[in-house]
Protein backbone atom coordinates (compact mmCIF):
# COMPACT_ATOMS: atom_id res chain seq x y z
CA UNK A 1 0.00 0.00 0.00
CA UNK A 2 1.05 3.35 -0.74
CA UNK A 3 3.06 5.22 1.88
CA UNK A 4 1.03 8.65 2.99
CA UNK A 5 2.98 11.56 2.90
CA UNK A 6 4.25 13.06 6.05
CA UNK A 7 4.50 16.78 7.25
CA UNK A 8 7.46 17.40 10.08
CA UNK A 9 7.14 20.36 12.24
CA UNK A 10 9.68 21.56 15.12
CA UNK A 11 8.27 20.80 18.53
CA UNK A 12 10.49 23.16 20.96
CA UNK A 13 13.92 23.04 20.72
CA UNK A 14 14.69 19.51 21.88
CA UNK A 15 11.35 16.99 19.84
CA UNK A 16 10.52 17.08 16.18
CA UNK A 17 6.74 15.98 15.38
CA UNK A 18 5.79 13.71 12.25
CA UNK A 19 2.16 13.63 11.22
CA UNK A 20 -0.08 11.87 9.01
CA UNK A 21 -3.20 13.18 7.48
CA UNK A 22 -5.85 13.63 10.27
CA UNK A 23 -7.85 10.75 10.83
CA UNK A 24 -7.63 7.26 12.85
CA UNK A 25 -6.72 5.01 10.06
CA UNK A 26 -5.42 1.46 11.02
CA UNK A 27 -3.43 1.30 7.65
CA UNK A 28 -2.07 4.31 8.66
CA UNK A 29 -1.39 3.68 12.01
CA UNK A 30 0.45 0.69 10.80
CA UNK A 31 3.16 2.41 8.74
CA UNK A 32 3.57 4.98 12.07
CA UNK A 33 4.53 1.83 14.17
CA UNK A 34 6.56 0.47 11.29
CA UNK A 35 8.57 3.59 11.17
CA UNK A 36 8.92 4.47 14.73
CA UNK A 37 10.51 0.74 15.11
CA UNK A 38 12.74 2.11 12.21
CA UNK A 39 14.21 4.94 13.82
CA UNK A 40 17.59 3.74 16.49
CA UNK A 41 19.85 6.88 17.07
CA UNK A 42 22.13 7.44 19.76
CA UNK A 43 20.33 10.90 20.17
CA UNK A 44 16.65 10.02 20.26
CA UNK A 45 15.67 9.90 23.55
CA UNK A 46 11.82 9.09 22.95
CA UNK A 47 9.11 8.20 20.58
CA UNK A 48 6.01 8.73 20.96
CA UNK A 49 3.02 7.52 19.10
CA UNK A 50 -0.77 9.21 19.08
CA UNK A 51 -3.12 8.19 16.70
CA UNK A 52 -2.05 10.28 13.65
CA UNK A 53 1.59 11.08 14.67
CA UNK A 54 5.12 10.34 16.10
CA UNK A 55 7.05 13.03 18.43
CA UNK A 56 10.47 12.03 19.02
CA UNK A 57 12.90 13.45 21.62
CA UNK A 58 15.92 14.50 21.88
CA UNK A 59 18.61 14.14 25.02
CA UNK A 60 19.53 17.50 23.62
CA UNK A 61 18.72 20.66 21.31
CA UNK A 62 18.64 19.40 17.90
CA UNK A 63 19.48 20.75 14.30
CA UNK A 64 15.75 20.60 12.92
CA UNK A 65 16.75 20.95 9.09
CA UNK A 66 19.38 18.40 9.29
CA UNK A 67 16.85 16.20 11.11
CA UNK A 68 13.94 16.75 8.83
CA UNK A 69 16.28 15.47 5.63
CA UNK A 70 17.09 12.59 7.63
CA UNK A 71 14.00 11.80 8.53
CA UNK A 72 12.18 12.27 5.05
CA UNK A 73 15.06 9.96 3.40
CA UNK A 74 14.22 6.97 6.34
CA UNK A 75 10.48 7.58 5.44
CA UNK A 76 11.27 7.16 1.97
CA UNK A 77 13.19 3.93 2.54
CA UNK A 78 10.36 2.36 4.74
CA UNK A 79 8.90 -0.53 3.49
CA UNK A 80 5.07 -0.76 3.84
CA UNK A 81 4.54 -4.55 3.00
CA UNK A 82 3.76 -6.29 6.42
CA UNK A 83 5.18 -10.03 6.32
CA UNK A 84 2.97 -11.47 8.71
CA UNK A 85 -0.43 -10.22 11.26
CA UNK A 86 0.92 -8.76 14.45
CA UNK A 87 -0.02 -11.16 17.40
CA UNK A 88 -3.87 -10.84 18.92
CA UNK A 89 -2.76 -11.01 23.03
CA UNK A 90 -6.13 -12.38 24.59
CA UNK A 91 -6.98 -10.99 27.93
CA UNK A 92 -9.44 -12.14 31.00
CA UNK A 93 -12.16 -10.03 31.71
CA UNK A 94 -14.83 -10.75 34.33
CA UNK A 95 -17.89 -9.05 33.75
CA UNK A 96 -19.42 -10.27 37.31
CA UNK A 97 -21.53 -7.89 38.82
CA UNK A 98 -19.18 -7.04 41.08
CA UNK A 99 -16.82 -5.19 38.24
CA UNK A 100 -19.13 -4.21 35.57
CA UNK A 101 -20.49 -1.22 37.26
CA UNK A 102 -22.17 0.81 34.25
CA UNK A 103 -22.45 -2.22 32.20
CA UNK A 104 -26.14 -2.27 33.29
CA UNK A 105 -26.77 1.27 32.56
CA UNK A 106 -25.11 1.02 29.63
CA UNK A 107 -27.18 -2.37 28.11
CA UNK A 108 -30.47 0.27 28.72
CA UNK A 109 -28.86 3.48 26.98
CA UNK A 110 -27.97 1.01 23.30
CA UNK A 111 -31.19 -1.21 24.15
CA UNK A 112 -30.07 -4.40 24.26
CA UNK A 113 -29.14 -7.27 26.47
CA UNK A 114 -25.64 -7.23 29.02
CA UNK A 115 -25.11 -10.66 27.22
CA UNK A 116 -25.35 -8.86 23.46
CA UNK A 117 -22.74 -6.21 24.66
CA UNK A 118 -20.37 -8.43 26.31
CA UNK A 119 -20.57 -10.21 23.16
CA UNK A 120 -19.94 -7.58 20.81
CA UNK A 121 -16.97 -6.12 22.85
CA UNK A 122 -15.44 -9.77 23.03
CA UNK A 123 -15.47 -10.42 19.62
CA UNK A 124 -13.79 -7.36 18.73
CA UNK A 125 -10.04 -7.39 17.88
CA UNK A 126 -8.82 -4.26 19.44
CA UNK A 127 -5.15 -2.08 18.30
CA UNK A 128 -3.30 -0.67 21.13
CA UNK A 129 -2.91 3.08 20.02
CA UNK A 130 -0.54 4.63 22.68
CA UNK A 131 0.17 5.16 26.30
CA UNK A 132 -1.54 7.99 27.90
CA UNK A 133 -3.55 9.60 30.68
CA UNK A 134 -1.66 7.90 33.52
CA UNK A 135 1.54 5.49 33.36
CA UNK A 136 0.41 2.39 31.57
CA UNK A 137 -3.06 3.77 30.63
CA UNK A 138 -3.77 2.06 27.34
CA UNK A 139 -5.82 3.50 24.43
CA UNK A 140 -7.36 1.11 21.85
CA UNK A 141 -9.33 1.33 18.82
CA UNK A 142 -11.26 -0.32 16.39
CA UNK A 143 -14.41 -0.15 19.27
CA UNK A 144 -17.80 -0.95 16.99
CA UNK A 145 -19.87 2.00 16.61
CA UNK A 146 -22.85 0.70 18.51
CA UNK A 147 -20.69 0.86 21.58
CA UNK A 148 -19.46 4.12 20.85
CA UNK A 149 -20.88 6.50 24.02
CA UNK A 150 -19.63 10.09 25.11
CA UNK A 151 -17.36 9.67 28.33
CA UNK A 152 -19.34 11.10 31.66
CA UNK A 153 -19.57 14.44 33.00
CA UNK A 154 -18.19 13.64 36.07
CA UNK A 155 -15.57 10.88 36.50
CA UNK A 156 -16.19 8.58 39.70
CA UNK A 157 -13.72 6.14 41.66
CA UNK A 158 -12.53 3.54 39.20
CA UNK A 159 -10.40 0.22 40.61
CA UNK A 160 -7.20 -0.72 39.22
CA UNK A 161 -7.97 -3.26 35.98
CA UNK A 162 -11.39 -1.72 35.37
CA UNK A 163 -11.77 -2.39 31.50
CA UNK A 164 -14.05 0.55 30.24
CA UNK A 165 -15.02 2.44 27.12
CA UNK A 166 -14.79 6.55 26.61
CA UNK A 167 -15.88 8.10 23.29
CA UNK A 168 -14.84 5.80 20.42
CA UNK A 169 -12.24 4.55 22.34
CA UNK A 170 -11.86 1.40 24.63
CA UNK A 171 -8.86 1.76 27.51
CA UNK A 172 -7.98 -0.37 30.95
CA UNK A 173 -7.10 1.94 34.27
CA UNK A 174 -3.75 0.65 35.53
CA UNK A 175 -4.91 2.01 39.46
CA UNK A 176 -7.20 2.91 41.28
CA UNK A 177 -8.41 6.55 40.24
CA UNK A 178 -11.07 8.62 39.51
CA UNK A 179 -12.17 8.34 35.64
CA UNK A 180 -15.22 9.19 33.08
CA UNK A 181 -15.70 6.20 30.97
CA UNK A 182 -17.86 3.75 31.47
CA UNK A 183 -16.21 0.48 33.29
CA UNK A 184 -17.90 -3.05 32.05
CA UNK A 185 -15.52 -4.89 33.96
CA UNK A 186 -12.66 -6.08 35.31
CA UNK A 187 -9.40 -7.85 34.27
CA UNK A 188 -6.88 -9.99 36.74
CA UNK A 189 -3.85 -8.63 33.98
CA UNK A 190 -1.14 -6.40 35.48
CA UNK A 191 -0.31 -4.30 32.61
CA UNK A 192 1.50 -1.65 33.69
CA UNK A 193 4.31 -2.68 36.10
CA UNK A 194 7.46 0.03 36.79
CA UNK A 195 9.79 -2.45 38.64
CA UNK A 196 10.35 -3.90 35.20
CA UNK A 197 11.71 -2.32 31.94
CA UNK A 198 9.89 -1.85 29.61
CA UNK A 199 7.23 -1.07 32.32
CA UNK A 200 4.28 -2.03 30.13
CA UNK A 201 3.39 -5.52 28.83
CA UNK A 202 2.06 -4.87 25.68
CA UNK A 203 3.57 -2.91 23.54
CA UNK A 204 1.79 -0.45 20.93
CA UNK A 205 1.05 -1.33 17.97
CA UNK A 206 -0.26 -4.88 19.16
CA UNK A 207 -3.35 -6.10 18.86
CA UNK A 208 -5.84 -7.14 21.69
CA UNK A 209 -9.04 -9.27 22.10
CA UNK A 210 -10.62 -9.76 25.44
CA UNK A 211 -12.68 -12.93 26.62
CA UNK A 212 -15.02 -13.18 29.16
CA UNK A 213 -14.00 -14.96 32.15
CA UNK A 214 -15.99 -16.45 35.83
CA UNK A 215 -15.23 -15.03 39.04
CA UNK A 216 -13.50 -18.11 40.64
CA UNK A 217 -11.40 -18.03 37.29
CA UNK A 218 -10.56 -14.36 37.68
CA UNK A 219 -9.60 -14.66 41.60
CA UNK A 220 -7.12 -17.58 40.77
CA UNK A 221 -5.28 -15.88 38.02
CA UNK A 222 -4.92 -12.94 40.27
CA UNK A 223 -3.62 -15.21 42.63
CA UNK A 224 -1.33 -16.62 40.66
CA UNK A 225 -0.23 -13.29 39.68
CA UNK A 226 0.42 -11.95 43.04
CA UNK A 227 2.20 -15.18 43.74
CA UNK A 228 4.61 -14.12 40.77
CA UNK A 229 3.49 -17.65 39.09
CA UNK A 230 1.45 -16.66 36.17
CA UNK A 231 2.86 -17.30 32.68
CA UNK A 232 1.87 -13.71 30.99
CA UNK A 233 3.19 -15.50 27.68
CA UNK A 234 0.10 -17.66 27.91
CA UNK A 235 -1.32 -14.50 26.89
CA UNK A 236 0.07 -13.53 23.24
CA UNK A 237 -1.92 -15.53 20.13
CA UNK B 1 20.13 10.27 57.04
CA UNK B 2 17.56 13.13 57.11
CA UNK B 3 14.47 12.46 58.70
CA UNK B 4 11.62 14.23 57.59
CA UNK B 5 9.93 16.21 60.45
CA UNK B 6 6.94 18.31 58.65
CA UNK B 7 6.37 17.37 55.21
CA UNK B 8 5.18 20.47 53.82
CA UNK B 9 3.50 20.70 50.20
CA UNK B 10 4.36 19.03 47.35
CA UNK B 11 7.60 18.08 48.80
CA UNK B 12 9.54 14.86 46.94
CA UNK B 13 12.67 13.74 45.80
CA UNK B 14 13.85 14.97 42.03
CA UNK B 15 16.44 14.83 40.43
CA UNK B 16 16.32 16.19 36.57
CA UNK B 17 14.00 13.48 35.36
CA UNK B 18 12.56 10.52 33.97
CA UNK B 19 13.66 10.03 30.57
CA UNK B 20 12.35 7.89 27.61
CA UNK B 21 9.01 6.45 28.92
CA UNK B 22 6.27 9.25 28.11
CA UNK B 23 5.86 6.46 25.29
CA UNK B 24 4.38 4.27 28.15
CA UNK B 25 2.38 7.73 29.85
CA UNK B 26 5.06 7.98 32.16
CA UNK B 27 5.55 12.49 32.88
CA UNK B 28 9.50 13.26 32.54
CA UNK B 29 8.56 14.83 35.93
CA UNK B 30 11.91 16.01 37.55
CA UNK B 31 12.81 19.39 39.01
CA UNK B 32 10.38 22.39 38.11
CA UNK B 33 13.09 24.93 38.38
CA UNK B 34 16.15 23.31 36.13
CA UNK B 35 18.47 26.68 36.62
CA UNK B 36 18.21 26.57 40.47
CA UNK B 37 18.81 22.93 40.15
CA UNK B 38 21.95 23.18 38.20
CA UNK B 39 23.21 25.66 40.34
CA UNK B 40 22.95 23.99 43.46
CA UNK B 41 24.81 21.06 42.05
CA UNK B 42 27.36 23.11 41.00
CA UNK B 43 27.90 24.79 44.03
CA UNK B 44 28.18 21.50 46.12
CA UNK B 45 30.45 20.13 43.07
CA UNK B 46 27.19 17.19 43.15
CA UNK B 47 26.85 15.08 39.90
CA UNK B 48 24.90 16.28 37.57
CA UNK B 49 21.76 14.49 38.03
CA UNK B 50 22.49 14.38 42.32
CA UNK B 51 18.56 13.96 43.56
CA UNK B 52 17.64 16.85 46.01
CA UNK B 53 14.29 17.50 48.24
CA UNK B 54 11.80 19.84 46.39
CA UNK B 55 9.35 21.91 47.86
CA UNK B 56 6.69 24.53 47.88
CA UNK B 57 5.69 27.16 49.88
CA UNK B 58 9.06 26.79 52.40
CA UNK B 59 7.12 24.54 54.77
CA UNK B 60 9.40 21.52 54.46
CA UNK B 61 11.64 20.90 58.12
CA UNK B 62 13.98 18.19 57.83
CA UNK B 63 16.93 17.04 60.67
CA UNK B 64 19.97 16.20 59.82
CA UNK B 65 20.58 12.61 61.25
CA UNK B 66 24.24 12.70 60.36
CA UNK B 67 26.51 15.64 59.00
CA UNK B 68 26.67 16.96 55.70
CA UNK B 69 27.13 19.83 53.32
CA UNK B 70 23.88 21.44 52.25
CA UNK B 71 22.50 24.17 49.34
CA UNK B 72 19.64 25.45 49.27
CA UNK B 73 18.52 26.90 45.74
CA UNK B 74 15.59 28.37 43.93
CA UNK B 75 12.86 30.17 45.83
CA UNK B 76 13.78 32.14 48.78
CA UNK B 77 11.89 31.32 52.23
CA UNK B 78 14.29 32.55 54.15
CA UNK B 79 16.27 28.72 55.33
CA UNK B 80 17.25 28.53 58.98
CA UNK B 81 19.20 25.87 60.49
CA UNK B 82 18.33 25.94 64.43
CA UNK B 83 16.53 29.25 64.05
CA UNK B 84 19.63 31.10 62.38
CA UNK B 85 19.67 32.27 59.14
CA UNK B 86 21.41 31.03 56.24
CA UNK B 87 22.66 32.02 52.65
CA UNK B 88 21.20 30.64 49.82
CA UNK B 89 23.32 29.62 46.84
CA UNK B 90 26.29 28.73 49.39
CA UNK B 91 27.67 25.65 50.84
CA UNK B 92 26.52 25.68 54.85
CA UNK B 93 27.93 22.76 56.87
CA UNK B 94 25.58 20.69 59.05
CA UNK B 95 25.36 18.77 62.37
CA UNK B 96 24.42 15.47 63.59
CA UNK B 97 20.74 16.70 64.82
CA UNK B 98 20.56 19.94 62.71
CA UNK B 99 17.09 21.58 62.20
CA UNK B 100 16.60 23.25 58.49
CA UNK B 101 13.03 25.41 58.76
CA UNK B 102 11.86 28.32 56.17
CA UNK B 103 10.33 31.27 57.67
CA UNK B 104 8.88 34.08 55.73
CA UNK B 105 8.76 34.33 51.39
CA UNK B 106 11.09 36.58 49.50
CA UNK B 107 10.31 35.17 46.16
CA UNK B 108 9.48 32.02 44.50
CA UNK B 109 7.32 29.08 44.43
CA UNK B 110 9.49 25.73 44.61
CA UNK B 111 12.94 25.57 46.52
CA UNK B 112 15.60 23.10 45.87
CA UNK B 113 17.12 21.71 48.95
CA UNK B 114 20.91 20.14 47.79
CA UNK B 115 23.30 17.63 49.76
CA UNK B 116 26.47 16.80 49.14
CA UNK B 117 26.46 13.50 47.23
CA UNK B 118 22.75 13.67 46.62
CA UNK B 119 19.05 11.98 48.69
CA UNK B 120 19.83 7.90 48.15
CA UNK B 121 16.51 7.02 47.28
CA UNK B 122 15.93 4.14 45.24
CA UNK B 123 15.69 5.01 40.94
CA UNK B 124 13.01 3.87 39.33
CA UNK B 125 13.56 3.50 35.38
CA UNK B 126 16.73 5.54 35.86
CA UNK B 127 15.41 8.50 38.06
CA UNK B 128 14.83 9.11 42.01
CA UNK B 129 12.13 11.64 40.57
CA UNK B 130 8.93 10.85 42.48
CA UNK B 131 5.67 10.08 40.12
CA UNK B 132 2.75 8.39 41.83
CA UNK B 133 2.07 4.93 40.66
CA UNK B 134 5.94 5.03 39.91
CA UNK B 135 7.76 4.97 42.59
CA UNK B 136 6.69 4.06 45.92
CA UNK B 137 5.71 7.57 47.00
CA UNK B 138 4.60 10.31 45.03
CA UNK B 139 4.75 12.83 48.00
CA UNK B 140 7.32 13.19 50.90
CA UNK B 141 5.72 12.37 54.22
CA UNK B 142 6.56 13.03 58.08
CA UNK B 143 8.79 10.61 59.71
CA UNK B 144 10.17 9.61 56.27
CA UNK B 145 13.76 8.64 56.64
CA UNK B 146 16.18 9.80 53.58
CA UNK B 147 19.28 8.05 52.80
CA UNK B 148 22.25 10.27 52.50
CA UNK B 149 26.21 9.86 51.82
CA UNK B 150 28.33 9.82 54.70
CA UNK B 151 30.71 12.91 54.10
CA UNK B 152 34.45 13.03 55.36
CA UNK B 153 34.73 16.76 57.38
CA UNK B 154 36.91 18.13 54.71
CA UNK B 155 35.05 19.56 51.37
CA UNK B 156 37.10 22.09 49.99
CA UNK B 157 34.08 24.20 48.77
CA UNK B 158 34.99 27.86 46.87
CA UNK B 159 32.72 30.39 48.74
CA UNK B 160 30.28 31.33 45.84
CA UNK B 161 30.25 33.81 44.00
CA UNK B 162 26.97 35.61 44.16
CA UNK B 163 24.54 33.88 41.94
CA UNK B 164 21.94 36.27 40.13
CA UNK B 165 19.37 34.98 38.34
CA UNK B 166 16.75 37.33 36.77
CA UNK B 167 13.30 35.12 38.00
CA UNK B 168 11.78 39.06 38.03
CA UNK B 169 11.45 38.75 34.83
CA UNK B 170 8.34 38.57 32.82
CA UNK B 171 9.20 37.62 29.59
CA UNK B 172 8.68 33.92 28.54
CA UNK B 173 10.51 32.54 25.68
CA UNK B 174 8.78 30.30 23.30
CA UNK B 175 8.71 28.90 20.42
CA UNK B 176 5.75 28.43 17.91
CA UNK B 177 4.35 25.81 18.84
CA UNK B 178 2.66 22.79 16.37
CA UNK B 179 -0.90 23.86 15.94
CA UNK B 180 0.24 27.63 16.33
CA UNK B 181 -0.93 28.28 12.32
CA UNK B 182 -4.82 27.17 14.01
CA UNK B 183 -4.34 30.78 15.50
CA UNK B 184 -6.11 34.31 13.46
CA UNK B 185 -4.72 37.66 13.55
CA UNK B 186 -6.88 38.22 16.47
CA UNK B 187 -5.58 35.90 18.29
CA UNK B 188 -2.53 35.79 17.51
CA UNK B 189 -2.68 39.43 18.45
CA UNK B 190 -4.03 38.53 21.98
CA UNK B 191 -1.48 36.03 23.02
CA UNK B 192 0.90 39.10 22.74
CA UNK B 193 -0.41 40.62 25.79
CA UNK B 194 0.05 40.20 29.35
CA UNK B 195 -1.32 37.34 31.08
CA UNK B 196 -1.29 36.67 34.72
CA UNK B 197 -1.26 33.35 36.72
CA UNK B 198 -4.15 32.08 38.33
CA UNK B 199 -4.33 30.37 41.40
CA UNK B 200 -4.37 27.00 39.63
CA UNK B 201 -0.92 25.63 39.17
CA UNK B 202 1.00 23.17 40.28
CA UNK B 203 3.68 20.51 39.10
CA UNK B 204 1.49 19.37 36.31
CA UNK B 205 0.69 22.60 34.99
CA UNK B 206 0.40 26.62 35.39
CA UNK B 207 -3.26 28.00 34.30
CA UNK B 208 -3.51 31.56 33.32
CA UNK B 209 -6.13 34.02 34.35
CA UNK B 210 -7.02 35.68 30.75
CA UNK B 211 -8.44 33.77 28.22
CA UNK B 212 -8.08 34.46 24.79
CA UNK B 213 -10.74 34.50 21.98
CA UNK B 214 -11.63 30.90 21.44
CA UNK B 215 -12.31 28.37 19.13
CA UNK B 216 -13.64 25.35 19.20
CA UNK B 217 -11.15 23.21 17.28
CA UNK B 218 -9.71 20.35 19.15
CA UNK B 219 -6.92 17.90 17.92
CA UNK B 220 -6.71 14.54 17.52
CA UNK B 221 -4.58 13.67 20.73
CA UNK B 222 -1.20 13.46 20.20
CA UNK B 223 1.70 14.34 22.19
CA UNK B 224 2.53 17.06 25.12
CA UNK B 225 5.48 18.09 26.71
CA UNK B 226 6.66 20.19 29.29
CA UNK B 227 6.34 23.32 28.19
CA UNK B 228 3.49 23.07 25.98
CA UNK B 229 0.91 25.87 26.07
CA UNK B 230 -2.80 24.38 25.27
CA UNK B 231 -5.25 26.46 24.17
CA UNK B 232 -8.61 25.24 25.82
CA UNK B 233 -12.50 25.21 24.11
CA UNK B 234 -13.24 28.08 26.33
CA UNK B 235 -9.79 30.32 24.96
CA UNK B 236 -8.27 29.41 28.48
CA UNK B 237 -4.29 28.60 27.94
CA UNK B 238 -2.47 25.83 30.25
CA UNK B 239 1.49 25.91 30.56
CA UNK B 240 2.02 22.47 30.75
CA UNK B 241 4.74 21.53 33.48
CA UNK B 242 7.19 18.56 34.67
CA UNK B 243 4.33 16.04 35.97
CA UNK B 244 1.90 16.65 33.08
CA UNK B 245 0.19 14.10 31.31
CA UNK B 246 1.87 12.78 27.90
CA UNK B 247 -0.86 13.02 25.57
CA UNK B 248 -3.97 15.76 24.90
CA UNK B 249 -6.45 17.07 22.59
CA UNK B 250 -5.81 20.46 23.00
CA UNK B 251 -4.07 22.64 20.38
CA UNK B 252 -0.02 23.12 20.99
CA UNK B 253 0.16 26.58 20.10
CA UNK B 254 3.64 27.78 22.17
CA UNK B 255 6.44 25.87 23.43
CA UNK B 256 8.19 27.17 25.80
CA UNK B 257 12.07 27.03 25.73
CA UNK B 258 13.61 24.91 29.15
CA UNK B 259 14.87 28.21 30.87
CA UNK B 260 11.77 29.96 30.67
CA UNK B 261 9.95 26.44 32.03
CA UNK B 262 12.24 26.99 35.33
CA UNK B 263 11.45 31.06 35.31
CA UNK B 264 7.64 30.28 34.96
CA UNK B 265 7.92 27.30 38.10
CA UNK B 266 8.95 30.56 40.32
CA UNK B 267 5.79 32.73 39.44
CA UNK B 268 3.55 33.29 42.25
CA UNK B 269 -0.85 34.23 41.90
CA UNK B 270 -1.38 37.18 40.04
CA UNK B 271 2.57 37.50 38.95
CA UNK B 272 2.47 39.08 35.53
CA UNK B 273 4.19 37.15 32.25
CA UNK B 274 4.15 37.74 28.55
CA UNK B 275 5.40 35.20 25.49
CA UNK B 276 8.13 36.10 23.40
CA UNK B 277 8.20 34.17 19.92
CA UNK B 278 11.64 32.92 19.59
CA UNK B 279 12.82 31.32 15.83
CA UNK B 280 14.63 28.24 16.60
Amino acid sequence: MKKQPIQIKSFGDKAILIEWPSTIDKHVFETIVAFKNSLIHDEICDLIIAYNSLTITFFTKVDFTTWEIYLQRKYHQLKTNRSSTPNIWRIPVCFDAEFSIDLEHFAEVKNCTQATIIEMYCATIFTLNFYGFQPGFPYLSNLPKKLATPRKELPQKVLAGSVAIGGEQSGIYPANSLGGWHVLGNTPIKFFNPKSNPPCLIDVGANIQFYSITLPEFQSIKGKIDAETFDFNTLKG
Amino acid sequence: MIKVVHAGLQSSVQDLGRFGFSKYGIPISGVMDEIAFNVGAAILKNNANAACIETAFGRLQLQFLQPTFICITGADFSPQINNQPIQMHAVVKVDENDLLTFGKRKFGIYTTIHVKGGIQTTKVLGSRSYYQHVTQQNLLQKNDILQIKKQNDQFNFEQSNHVKIDYEKQQLDCYKGPEFYLLNQQQQKELAEMFSISSNCNRMGFVLHEKIHHTATSIISSAVLPGTVQLTPNGTLIILHKDAQTVGGYPRILQLTGDALSILSQKFTNDKIHFNIVDL
